[in-house]
C-alpha cells in the first residue's frame, strides 16, 4: 500500500487547544503520532486528489486545521474511488475518512464526528417534459447515483423500489443523465455543479433542491473511539472565520443564493437567450407576414387591375381576347341552352344523345379559345439567369405520368457544361412540355424520346443552317436543345406548316393546332430559333437554338 | 325564402336562359338586366343577396358597377361574382376563383356552377 506523507510533522500545536484534552486522549495522541486515511479521489472541491497527487479540497483544509490543533501527522493511503476508500477502513487498512456522511450502513463499522459540513441535495436533470421534481415523482424514475455515496444508502433505504444507476463517479453519473440513460441524478449542490461546470455538460441543469441535506463529518475506524473524540473537539475548535476562508477558497455554498450558481446561471442565461431569440423570431416573422400579406394583397390587386384592364377593351388590340370574348359569349348562351333542354329531355333518348354531343361540342370550342388565349396571353418574359437543363428536367418530370403510361422511354443527354442564359423559364417550360407531349402523342405507345442539350460556337460560314434566319452570327456562341422522338415524322409536304396556327396532325378535338405556333413564338421572344424535321431513321426531330450573351 | 339573384350581362338572351335555370330549381328568385348602367339602381329596388355581374359590357362595365355596390349602404350585404370570357376556364375553380379581392366564374359557365357558387358564397 503506498502511503502518501501527507502533512509533515505539525508543529507548534495550539497551545490553548491541548487544555482541552483529557488525559487519555493525550496518552492516545502520544502513541499514533502517525494517522493513514483516505478518502475519495474524484470528489471535488469537498476532497480530491490532484495531479500531483496531493490530497487537496475543503476536506484537505480542515483536516489541515486539525492536525494543528492534534499536532500528528496524517499519511494517505491511495485509493481509485470512494467505495475503495471505505473498504480499506472498514479492513483496518486506514484509521480516518476526512469527508463521509453518516448512513445506517456506515455505522456498523465507522464512528462519525459531529458534520462540519452541510450541502443540500440536488435533482439535476436533462429532461425538459418534467415539471414536477418532488421526491414522489421521482420514485418512478431512472435515478443516477455515484455507488457508494450516502444518497445511494438513503434511497435504497427510504425507496427501496427505486430504479438507480450505479455510477462509480460524480462524472459517469453526470455522463448518465445528460445521454438519457438515467432520468435524474441526485447529488449534492457542491460537488454536482463543480462537475457540471468543469466538463462543460450544457443539458444537465439542476432543477430541484430537496430537503435532505449531505451531511459531511469525519468518521474513523469503530475501534477508534478516541480519535473521534479528538476529531469533534478539534472541528468545535476551528473558529467561524477559519471555516468561512476554506468555504470562500473552494465553493459558494449560500444555498439560497442559487442564482449565483454557475450552472443556474448557465441555464438561466440560456433559457433567457433562447426566449429572446423566440420572441424576436415571432417578431420577425410576423413583420416578414404583414409584408408577405401587404406584398400579395397589391399583387392580386394588380391582377385585378390587369383583367378590368383588358377587360375593358383597351386590349383591342389583342385580337385573341377579343375573339375570346366573342365567341365565348354565344358558347355560354349555347351552354344554358344545353342546361335548360337537358332537364327536360330524357338522358338515353335521342334527343339526349344530341344534347350530350351539343356539349362535346361547347367544351371542344371552350378549348380552342383556351389556346388561342394562351397564344395572345401576355408577352412579357419575366427574364432571369436560367439553367436551361433544369428547365427540361422539370417540363420531362411534369410529363413523367404520360411517358410511363405510355411506355415511353426517356434519353438524356445534357451537357455538364451549359452556361445559363437569360430566359423566362416558366415559358421555356411550357414550351418544352408541348414538344414532349407531341411526342408522346405522335409515338403512341413504345418509343423512345431523346432529349439533348450543348453549348457551341458557330461555325465561321455564314448563311447556314441557324446562320441564314439572320438570328446568329458567325463565332455566335449558342445553346443547342434538340427533342427527338421515334414516332412516325410528319408528312414531309407539310414539315413547312407545322408552326402555323391551327395546324395539327392530330385527330378533330385532340389537339388545338396551336401548340407549336405559341412554342416558335415563345422561343422567339427569347431571341432564338425553333425547327423542326424529320429524323434519317424515322421520328421527328426539333431543334431549338438560344444564343448566349 | 328565396334567395334573391340578380344577373347583369349585356347578352339578353343568355340572362333570360340563366333566369329560366336558376329559377327551375326552386330555390331562387331571379331578376335580370341587360345594361351596366342600369344594374344599379335594379340592385337597390331589388335588394338581391347576389348579382353574377358580366365584365365587359358597353356603356358601363362590371367593374364599375362593382365599385358602385361597394360603396352604396343598401347594399352593403350583397355579394358579387364576375362572369368573364377572358378568364380561361382552366384558370378558374367550378366555383369561381379570387382575383384581386373578387370572385371570378369563366364563360361559358353551367348551371350547376352557377348554384354551386351561390351555395358558396350564401350557403345552401
Amino acid at each position: 500500500m503506498i502511503s502518501t506523507l501527507y502533512f509533515g510533522m505539525v508543529s507548534g500545536a495550539e497551545s490553548g487547544f491541548r487544555a482541552l484534552l483529557n488525559p487519555g486522549e493525550i496518552a492516545w495522541l502520544n502513541a499514533h503520532p502517525v494517522i493513514r486515511f483516505t478518502g475519495d479521489p474524484d470528489y471535488a472541491p469537498v476532497e480530491f486528489t490532484d495531479a500531483q497527487g496531493q490530497y487537496r479540497g475543503m476536506g484537505s483544509d480542515y483536516l489541515g486545521l486539525v492536525a494543528a490543533r492534534l499536532g500528528i501527522r496524517f499519511e494517505k493511503v491511495a485509493v481509485n474511488s470512494f467505495y475503495e476508500a471505505l473498504k480499506q477502513v472498514r479492513d483496518g487498512q486506514a484509521d480516518l475518512l476526512p469527508v463521509v456522511a453518516e448512513t445506517q450502513q456506515r455505522n456498523q463499522y465507522l464512528l462519525f464526528t459531529a458534520p462540519y459540513l452541510r450541502f443540500p441535495a440536488v435533482v439535476i436533470t436533462a429532461r425538459q417534459d418534467v415539471e414536477n421534481w418532488s421526491l414522489e415523482a421521482l420514485r418512478t424514475m431512472k435515478i443516477a447515483v455515484v455507488h457508494g455515496y450516502n444518497w445511494e444508502d438513503w434511497l435504497t433505504h427510504e425507496y427501496p423500489d427505486v430504479d438507480l444507476v450505479q455510477a462509480p463517479d460524480i462524472q459517469t453519473a453526470l455522463m448518465s443523465t445528460s445521454f438519457g440513460l438515467a432520468d435524474v441524478m441526485i447529488g449534492d449542490i457542491a460537488t454536482t455543479t463543480y462537475f457540471i461546470g468543469k466538463t462543460n455538460i450544457a443539458n444537465l441543469r439542476v432543477v430541484h433542491q430537496l430537503e435532505q441535506n449531505l451531511k459531511i463529518s469525519m468518521a474513523v475506524r469503530s475501534d477508534l473511539p478516541t480519535l473521534r473524540s479528538l476529531l469533534d473537539k478539534s472541528l468545535a475548535n476551528i473558529s467561524e472565520e477559519e471555516k468561512r476562508a476554506i468555504g470562500k477558497t473552494w465553493i459558494r455554498l449560500e444555498p439560497p443564493a442559487w442564482w449565483k450558481n454557475p450552472t443556474f446561471q448557465r441555464v438561466a442565461w440560456f433559457v433567457s437567450g433562447a426566449l429572446g431569440f423566440v420572441i424576436l423570431a415571432t417578431l420577425t416573422w410576423n413583420r416578414a407576414l404583414a409584408r408577405k400579406v401587404r406584398y400579395r394583397t397589391l399583387a392580386l390587386e394588380e391582377a385585378h387591375q390587369r383583367l378590368i384592364q383588358s377587360a375593358k377593351l383597351e386590349s383591342v388590340g389583342r385580337l385573341a381576347a377579343g375573339v375570346a370574348h366573342e365567341v365565348k359569349n354565344p358558347l355560354a348562351i349555347l351552354q344554358m341552352g344545353v342546361d335548360y333542354l337537358s332537364a327536360d329531355i330524357a338522358k338515353e333518348s335521342d334527343a339526349g344523345l344530341v344534347i350530350r354531343d351539343m356539349e362535346d361540342a361547347i367544351h371542344r370550342a371552350d378549348v380552342i379559345i383556351k389556346g388561342l388565349l394562351d397564344f395572345s396571353r401576355d408577352k412579357n418574359l419575366a427574364m432571369r439567369k436560367t439553367d436551361i437543363n433544369e428547365v427540361l428536367r422539370d417540363s420531362l418530370k411534369l410529363v413523367n405520368y404520360e411517358m410511363n403510361h405510355h411506355n415511353i422511354i426517356v434519353e438524356e443527354a445534357l451537357s455538364l457544361e451549359l452556361p445559363a442564359i437569360n430566359a423566362d423559364p416558366d415559358k421555356l417550360k411550357q414550351v418544352f412540355i408541348n414538344l414532349f407531349m407531341n411526342a408522346i402523342q405522335a409515338m403512341g405507345r413504345d418509343g423512345k424520346l431523346m432529349v439533348a442539350s450543348e453549348s457551341r460556337r458557330l461555325k465561321k460560314e455564314a448563311g447556314k443552317g441557324a446562320n441564314a434566319t439572320g438570328k446568329f452570327g458567325p463565332g455566335d456562341r449558342v445553346i443547342v436543345i434538340k427533342v427527338e422522338d421515334t414516332g412516325p415524322g410528319i408528312d414531309p409536304a407539310k414539315v413547312g406548316q407545322v408552326f402555323d396556327p391551327f395546324f395539327t396532325t392530330k385527330p378533330v378535338g385532340q389537339g388545338t393546332g396551336l401548340g407549336l405556333s405559341v412554342s416558335r413564338t415563345i422561343v422567339e421572344l427569347h431571341g432564338g430559333v425553333i425547327s423542326l424535321r424529320n429524323r434519317d431513321g424515322g421520328g421527328a426531330s426539333v431543334v431549338l437554338m438560344f444564343k448566349i450573351a | 325564402m328565396k334567395k334573391k339573384i340578380l344577373v347583369v350581362d349585356d347578352e339578353a338572351s343568355l340572362t333570360r336562359l340563366i333566369k329560366a335555370n336558376l329559377e327551375r330549381t326552386g330555390k331562387y328568385e331571379v331578376m335580370t338586366e341587360n345594361q351596366g348602367g342600369k344594374a344599379i339602381e335594379v340592385a337597390r329596388q331589388f335588394k338581391p343577396d347576389l348579382i353574377f355581374l358580366d365584365v365587359m359590357m358597353p356603356g358601363m362595365g362590371g367593374d364599375e358597377v362593382a365599385a358602385l355596390i361597394e360603396e352604396d349602404p343598401q347594399l352593403s350585404n350583397t355579394k358579387y361574382v364576375f362572369l368573364t370570357a377572358i378568364v380561361r376556364r382552366e384558370e378558374t375553380d367550378p366555383t369561381g376563383s379570387m382575383i384581386g379581392g373578387h370572385l371570378f366564374l369563366a364563360k361559358p359557365v353551367r348551371t350547376e356552377q352557377l348554384v354551386a357558387t351561390i351555395e358558396k358564397i350564401l350557403g345552401p
